[in-house]
């Protein structure tokens, strides 16, 4: 009867130990990412699929500061929701940038978003990864999104890559008249044609869905422009090069250019209409620049910074989903 | 023993056929096309005002970019292998310079080659194409949708003055304009003693200069900076175009 007790007990141990070292589910859960509807699809590395654990990860790294290595300031800190995830002067705004792969206004980097969040990660911030490895929440959420034990910079990289994917804006105005859901008002309608068409000729390096062709151009901004791109090239043809920015959220995103020149829109219409500056590297496609500009009488002028205004999507910037919390 | 030596024997020459006829080059080449620009018969030389139209207007090109389409092979049977490719090209990027067929074309007697400058209509939807050929090549929605056929820019002088122009050029108010080039007459035998190597190697060459002369001498004045709202341009540039291709076959033995 003893020796039944002792195996009884013995077996009983046995088996509270193997529950103890069953493993727990690591593995992340699938993020659904929901894609506006008319825009392409997105490419994600298939190292990095999107999941709820590393895209709230992302979210809270983004609005962090530890990721400085004077722990002094996060991404949060300039690129702010209501200003389409931008800020003065001279930020670019985080907007569908899961279909980028040229980055920042010089065009320094070129890739995923992993690849300008390693130069962010590593080269911006020069985050200290000890402050992540030693931090009191910040070991776990990393082992719940990518099932390490030591946190590194690919990881961190990830996270951020994953969070930035998910803040895309396709609910603005002029994503409603598309799909039938609203209607232009007679000036935004004329300011529409004349960005669509050569009148305006503003298509060329803001063509749709992203308002921007991801290319670099030097736009007669200046007589005596930045070097821009030539910077990261060392060809001649690059200098005063920047890259064209979004158009969407662009009633947020002011002061406009990559200098912060103009404060307007109205400004930025009046450039295209009379101010263009000749330098030797202007894009062709400014082809009214031996006129100084495209010429819009004042209706026109109007009618396209109407236009500009249908690209808001007040969802976006008001969406807590994005928000810090 | 001697029905074992007559098993081996069999099974060894049944091997060696097999490996010999897995070694039968295939009676078929992959294809490779080159794209050359030229000016006048020369090499194209971007950014500098050199040329002159037969009006006598000087200019100068800065960007060449375009698409080519359904490359056809015609054999002399009567069969035309149309491949599927949709080739982008554009002068300042190299990679797009020399692009190989996706499908290869059989061995035999072929009359000639023909293909399309720009896209057929059903080729020139716009989403239908790569992401980054969407945002680069776009024919906004208001002007019909679809992508540019080709955008030609570069300078212009007059009257002293310099100006830009851009020859865009696309399907517009419901008319195509793309440009069916036939080729015929090149008479070309595809067999492996025909071949240098195991690719084909041809070259479509654009000149330039055909763009701007016959049948209609062209105005950069007249026509202006753009032209892609303009129907009766698009019109001008489609019979202009019809003598602006030749193809070559540099390295090809006949």
């Amino acid at each position: 009867m003893k020796k039944i007790a002792i195996i009884s007990f013995l077996l009983i141990i046995l088996l509270n130990a193997c529950i103890d070292v069953e493993t727990p589910d690591n593995t992340p859960t699938l993020y659904n990412l929901v894609i506006p509807e008319g825009f392409p699809e997105m490419t994600i590395p298939a190292s990095n699929p999107l999941s709820i654990e590393g895209v709230a990860l992302g979210k809270k790294l983004y609005y962090d500061n530890i990721l400085d290595k004077n722990q002094a300031r996060a991404c949060a800190t300039c690129h702010l929701q209501e200003q389409s995830f931008s800020s003065q002067p001279d930020v670019l705004p985080h907007v569908n940038l899961g279909w980028n792969y040229n980055w920042l206004w010089k065009g320094d980097v070129q890739g995923s978003l992993e690849d300008i969040m390693a130069f962010e990660v590593q080269h911006f911030f020069d985050t200290n990864l000890d402050n992540l490895n030693n931090h009191v929440d910040y070991p776990i959420l990393f082992k719940n999104a990518f099932g390490v034990d030591e946190i590194t910079y690919s990881e961190i990289e990830k996270a951020l890559a994953q969070f930035l994917r998910t803040l895309n804006s396709g609910n603005s105005k002029f994503d409603q008249v598309l799909r039938k859901e609203a209607e232009f008002t007679n000036e935004e309608n004329l300011g529409f044609e004349l960005f669509f068409t050569e009148r305006g000729d503003c298509f060329h390096c803001h063509a749709t869905a992203f308002f921007s062709d991801n290319q670099l151009h030097n736009n007669a901004l200046d007589a005596n422009p930045e070097p821009g791109y030539y910077q990261i090239t060392g060809d001649s043809l690059d200098y005063g090069k920047f890259k064209s920015p979004t158009l969407r959220n662009i009633a947020y995103t002011a002061p406009y250019m990559h200098n912060g020149k103009y404060a307007t829109l109205k400004e930025v219409v009046d450039f295209y209409s009379e101010g263009l500056e000749y330098s030797p590297t202007v894009d062709p496609l400014m082809k009214q620049l031996s006129n100084g500009g495209i010429q819009l009488t004042s209706e026109e002028k109007t009618a396209l910074v109407a236009f500009l205004k249908t690209l808001s999507d007040t969802e976006f910037i008001q969406n807590p989903e994005f928000a810090d919390k | 023993m001697k029905s074992i030596s007559l098993l081996l024997a069999s099974i060894t020459l049944v091997f060696f056929l097999a490996c010999t006829s897995n070694t039968v080059a295939p009676a078929e080449t992959t294809v490779t096309i080159g794209f050359v620009h030229l000016n006048n018969n020369v090499a194209l030389e971007l950014d500098k005002i050199r040329y002159t139209n037969s009006l006598g207007q000087d200019y100068s090109i800065k960007t060449v970019k375009y698409f080519i389409s359904k490359v056809t092979f015609h054999n002399t049977n009567g069969t035309d292998y149309v491949s599927s490719n949709i080739h982008y090209v554009d002068i300042r990027d190299t990679e797009t310079l020399s692009q190989e067929l996706t499908e290869n074309i059989p061995y035999g007697t072929y009359s000639g080659i023909s293909f399309v400058f720009g896209l057929v209509a059903k080729d020139n939807v716009t989403g239908s194409l790569e992401l980054d050929l969407d945002r680069l090549m776009e024919w906004p929605a208001p002007l019909g949708g679809g992508y540019h056929y080709m955008k030609l820019e570069g300078e212009f002088v007059d009257n002293n003055a310099t100006s830009f122009f851009n020859f865009h050029t696309g399907a517009l108010e419901g008319e195509a304009y793309e440009i069916h080039i036939d080729i015929p007459n090149l008479n070309f035998e595809l067999n492996s003693n025909a071949l240098n190597s195991t690719t084909l190697y041809m070259e479509i060459t654009m000149e330039i200069s055909n763009w701007f002369q016959n049948p209609t001498n062209w105005d950069f004045s007249y026509w202006g900076s753009g032209i892609m709202g303009n129907p009766e341009a698009q019109a001008t540039v489609q019979k202009n175009g019809q003598d602006v291709f030749s193809i070559a076959f540099p390295s090809y033995n006949n």
